[in-house]
């Protein structure tokens, strides 16, 4: 795999988005005010300047064969009482019981993230019981199937619980926080005062993972990764629907619990590596569903196969590397794929269809001489 | 795929078992899994851990190399027993060089203490499927309670192997300080959280006896 052709490639796709042609005192703007969050601050005011930088999409796509069951971008509201609670892997469903339009009662099924992501917020089996009332925010599923992707639990007592921002008081208690401090406490690294800046970032590739996971005959939720692959980032805090991610991977670089299962993966029947040595994601727009939490769409393609795509993205932190100066932003991107879009369908009987994805990655800015070489 | 093909490529990537299969089936409990001895099923098993790095993103690490031993009882889930043993030279990062370096002296020193154990206290079922797994984990030599919540997905005859299968998901999680591994804290969180996705099949190996060992008596 030719590194340098798949950045050359992803430069001349993102090209078009640059930032540096606004006006000086439109990107003066922005840097002011792009700053990572620290508590006590006027959060609200920073951080609804800060994640429109991932844009916020006008477009939602006529059609899904991806993302399997949620409309991109489309947020919806649904209040009910809680019916079922299946917590486990891939993911953490609630079944909620709601007055339909017409009068009578229908069941609702809402999903939410893996329960390692869900441990790491405090939001644990015992937050939600069967019996409470709920009104969810969320993204819908399509062509009405009654499904929605979690944003934001508020429960009849009060409590506002988000899968990527933990459990708060209220809603602006849950809005004054990051993802990160249910976790743990920053360090120096990202002791604030720094800001960060419109334009290209690069892939920090020393901390950046691409996992997946499926249900196996139902008793286990193997986690696969992909090793190798490149991403670039354009924050465009000007006109946030021309921000990008996009990223592409070396097919052959897929890790699983043993070679020989890796061998076959890597085969005709299922990702023809010789044939489609890359997989990409070209994104095509962005729209927040939170000030930390939004949907980006893009263009997925597996095996040769290009299917519309829609990550749940969760930003952790933005902040300057005060080690060498460089300005970073880390976030968690998960979604939902079928692998049979793909023309992936064998072991249907064993493996399921959907595969979550779950990414973690960091961005560093480009360097500038990167970026001049790059025009 | 047709079926024929499907049953060729599981044989052909089945790890088979040293045979020590002394571990007769004790209750069939219709399609489920009967009470005895499991041995880790490596194909099906994963061991991934994260902690937060910088505040920007939650690395997904692997240990690649895992083996343990289960005493299933399918009637009463708290009379089962779990030793496992982790090779401490197995994490996989995606770097090189972060690999070396988690297996040097500066984090695991896996030349002077090559295996990570757990050994079970005992298992508090909290209903059918579900229960906290109370145990000891050392890591570095330095033993420490954890405490894993436990699922247990599923468990029949596989079709294909025509040998039962257990399922089970865990997750917990532990301070890293606690065992000597306490570089870039907090800078890089001191808190790893452990998702563990875990396959069994009927019947001791002796790789699964050797994890049992190494785990509860450190040979």
């Amino acid at each position: 795999m030719n590194i340098i052709a798949r950045k050359r490639l992803l430069t001349e796709i993102t090209h078009d988005y640059r930032l540096d042609r606004e006006p000086p005192e439109a990107q003066a703007l922005i840097c002011a005010t792009i700053k990572p969050w620290n508590k006590g601050d006027t959060m609200l005011s920073r951080l609804f300047l800060l994640f429109p930088l991932l844009a916020a999409s006008q477009t939602i796509h006529a059609h899904h064969a991806f993302a399997a069951d949620y409309e991109a971008g489309k947020a919806g509201n649904v209040e009910g009482t809680i019916t079922e609670i299946i917590y486990k892997n891939p993911h953490a469903r609630y079944y909620i019981e709601v007055d339909s339009a017409g009068g009578g009662k229908e069941i609702w099924d809402l999903q939410t993230m893996n329960l390692m992501m869900l441990g790491r917020v405090g939001w644990t089996k015992d937050t939600l019981k069967v019996g409470d009332k709920i009104s969810v925010d969320g993204i819908l599923g399509r062509n009405n199937t009654k499904r929605m992707s979690i944003n934001v639990v508020t429960h009849e007592d009060g409590r506002v619980i988000s899968p990527q921002r933990g459990i708060a008081e209220s809603n602006a208690d849950l809005n004054a926080r990051t993802s990160l401090e249910a976790d743990t406490p920053r360090g120096e690294f990202i002791s604030l005062a720094a800001n960060i800046s419109p334009g290209d970032y690069e892939l920090e590739d020393n901390h950046a993972y691409l996992g997946f996971s499926y249900d196996h005959m139902g008793l286990s939720n193997p986690q696969l990764q992909f090793t190798e692959f490149d991403a670039t980032l354009i924050l465009d805090g000007n006109n946030m629907a021309n921000s990008r991610v996009d990223i592409a991977v070396n097919a052959a670089s897929i890790v699983a619990a043993v070679p020989e299962f890796e061998a076959r993966l890597r085969g005709e029947e299922f990702l023809n590596v010789e044939q489609h040595p890359e997989i990409s994601f070209v994104s095509t727009g962005y729209s927040e569903t939170s000030d930390t939490t939004g949907t980006l769409q893009g263009d997925l393609t597996i095996a040769g196969i290009t299917k519309p795509a829609t990550l749940t993205v969760s930003i952790h932190a933005a902040a300057m590397n005060q080690l060498n100066k460089r300005e970073m932003i880390g976030f968690a991107a998960n979604g939902t794929i079928s692998r049979s879009a793909y023309g992936m369908s064998d072991f249907a009987d064993w493996v399921a269809d959907d595969l979550e994805l779950n990414i973690q990655v960091e961005f560093q800015k480009a360097r500038e001489s990167k970026t001049e070489a790059g025009r | 795929m047709n079926r024929k093909t499907f049953i060729a490529a599981t044989a052909a990537l089945v790890i088979v078992g040293c045979g020590q299969n002394d571990n007769p089936v004790t209750d069939s409990g219709g399609d489920g899994a009967p009470s005895g001895r499991y041995a880790v099923d490596r194909l099906h098993t994963y061991l991934s851990f994260s902690y937060l790095h910088q505040g920007l993103s939650y690395p997904l690490l692997r240990a690649t190399d895992v083996m343990g031993e289960l005493q299933f009882d399918s009637e009463d889930m708290s009379n089962s027993i779990i030793d496992v043993s982790v090779a401490a030279a197995s994490i996989r990062t995606n770097v090189e060089h972060f690999d070396k370096e988690l297996a040097s002296r500066k984090f695991f020193n896996a030349d002077k203490y090559p295996y990570m154990t757990f050994s079970t206290d005992h298992f508090e079922a909290t209903s059918d499927n579900e229960g906290v797994l109370h145990g000891n984990v050392t890591i570095k030599g330095i033993t420490k309670p954890l405490e894993l919540v436990v699922t247990f997905n599923d468990g029949f005859v596989h079709p294909v192997l025509e040998v039962p299968v257990l399922g089970f998901s865990a997750t917990g999680s532990l301070s890293r300080s606690d065992f000597g591994l306490d570089r870039f804290v907090p800078v890089v969180s001191d808190t790893v959280v452990l998702n563990i996705e875990v396959e069994f099949r009927h019947g001791s190996t002796d790789e699964s006896l050797a994890a049992a060992s190494i785990a509860r008596d450190g040979v």
